[in-house]
């Protein structure tokens, strides 16, 4: 229908073709349809079974995904990641994953199609990762999903960009329910604040990553989840990792905070997981005057104040569960690293009772 | 982002209208509207008047807590007032009275003078941006 001036006004059906088109048109790009013929015969096809960072099985698979990937980067091949039998799958192994992908196509030689994948079988696996981004760069679009806020990536603090993400929390998380200002923004505010703050502060402060923020900036990975008054983050960077940000504090802060956990059960092994578990302790203890980061203490304050609070910390070779309802510790050791540190905690937001947003 | 007078005029610091909605971090290394510059563009020059001021903190998108102890601890931590003086001198006001805390919380945590070595380095850090 022309109008006025001879512009052009598409109606909504119109405008839902093409929406539909684009979107297929990015997906074309960076996933693999069942047709094996899209798939050359060079590609490297790495299978995957458990897309998770909880259990250790999952955990190493994704490390040994991870390093072929790299590795056929390397040799110049493409890499097809094939996920269609897996039979676990977590925000926090796809979010680790999604990272190393993006960052594998940065270093192919073919690109953006240097590394493409095939999603899970499963309906709710398949949703899931539809739903969050997987795999997709920022640009692409994704269908909004109500509880699910897909993957965001940021490289270093610009003016309007909390308040930004914020926002689009707001509309895809809550249906605009937050109040801003309100006790639940301030509380996202401040967990995303201290969480983007200490990736900028302790994961790139190193020699070795020098070249990788030249190229990529002090990069990181968010996503978020909304099931019921639980929000569930997850933020991932490709840093130094907290043990290795630990130990550069010096050797008598080290000892001393060795001292103050000793009592603890496993903290006295001496590996990533108990250097870890000393930083959180390190950030309430009162030795630290001006800490650069509030970061972990301040996580993990919004996760002791939910009954249901859990947060994973993994960093490097460790990983650092608390429990909110019995204060307790768990301290695991993983053979692989994930080279970096994935903070996954939940938030209990203190919304209506009978909130008009999808309890998914 | 309106001149150091208004704030002389009336004795409050209204922060998300006079310096920032998106306050965040500490030290220029994070981003401009860090708690350092808050402090020294804002905070001290209003505390040396020797009035008392009211530090307005509704309107802006949020509050991190390094913002805050970098902007309020920072005043004890780096010798410039002892926490009674500030008690005598501030008043906050938010409608969340949980950040009203946290900023004093900040401020009586906080050990007077202990990061005094490092006030030079900040003021002369401060000076070169002016």
């Amino acid at each position: 229908m022309l109008v006025g001036g001879g512009v052009k006004k598409i109606d909504r059906g119109h405008a839902m073709w093409l929406t539909r088109k684009r979107r297929e048109a990015y997906r074309k790009r960076y996933l693999v349809r069942r047709s094996a013929r899209r798939v050359p015969s060079t590609a490297l096809t790495l299978k995957l079974k458990e897309l998770t960072l909880f259990t250790s099985k999952g955990h190493a698979a994704v490390a040994k995904c991870v390093r072929r990937m790299r590795r056929g980067i390397k040799d110049g091949r493409r890499v097809v990641i094939d996920m269609t039998e897996c039979t676990n799958v977590t925000a926090c192994g796809a979010l680790r994953l999604h990272a190393e992908m993006i960052l594998g196509r940065e270093d192919s030689a073919a690109g953006v199609l240097g590394v493409r994948f095939k999603l899970p079988k499963n309906n709710l696996y398949r949703h899931f990762l539809d739903t969050m981004g997987f795999g997709l760069p920022e640009d692409a679009e994704v269908k909004p999903k109500a509880g699910v806020l897909r993957i965001q990536s940021g490289a270093k603090k610009v003016p309007g960009q909390l308040a930004q993400l914020l926002n689009q929390m707001n509309e895809r998380l809550f249906k605009s329910e937050l109040e801003r200002g309100g006790e639940d923004w301030d509380s996202l505010y401040k967990a995303l604040s201290e969480a983007m703050l200490n990736v900028s502060v302790h994961a790139y402060k190193d020699d070795e990553r020098v070249e990788f923020v030249q190229r990529l900036g002090e990069r990181w990975w968010l996503m978020g989840n909304r099931i019921k008054k639980q929000l569930y983050l997850a933020i991932y960077d490709k840093g130094i990792g907290i043990p290795r940000s630990f130990q550069k504090k010096g050797l008598e802060i080290v000892e001393t905070m060795k001292k103050l956990v000793a009592w603890l059960p496993g903290a006295e092994g001496g590996g990533d997981s108990s250097l870890i578990r000393m930083a959180m302790e390190y950030g309430r203890s009162g030795l630290k005057q001006a800490g650069n980061g509030l970061g972990l203490d301040d996580i993990k304050k919004y996760v002791e104040n939910n009954p249901d609070g859990k947060l994973h910390v993994f960093s490097n070779h460790g990983r650092v569960v608390f429990h909110s309802k019995d204060s307790t510790y768990k301290l695991i050791e993983y053979a692989d690293s994930i080279h970096g540190t994935l903070i996954q905690w939940n938030l209990k937001l203190e919304l209506p009772a009978e909130g008009k947003a999808d309890e998914t | 982002m309106t001149s150091m007078s208004t704030a002389a005029t009336n004795n409050t610091i209204h922060i998300a209208r006079q310096f920032s909605e998106e306050p965040y971090g500490r030290t220029q290394d994070h981003g401009d509207d860090n708690g350092e510059r808050f402090r020294h563009q804002w905070l001290l020059p209003a505390l040396s008047r020797g009035q008392r001021i009211l530090i307005e903190m509704d309107g802006a998108v949020g509050y991190g807590s390094s913002f805050l102890e970098e902007a309020f601890g920072g005043l004890v931590r780096l010798g410039y007032y002892n926490k009674d003086q500030l008690r005598e001198k501030l008043t906050v006001h938010h409608k969340l009275s949980r950040n009203v805390d946290l900023v004093w919380h900040y401020i009586d945590r906080a050990t007077f003078g202990v990061d005094k070595g490092k006030r030079e380095a900040a003021e002369k850090r401060w000076a070169a941006r002016h």
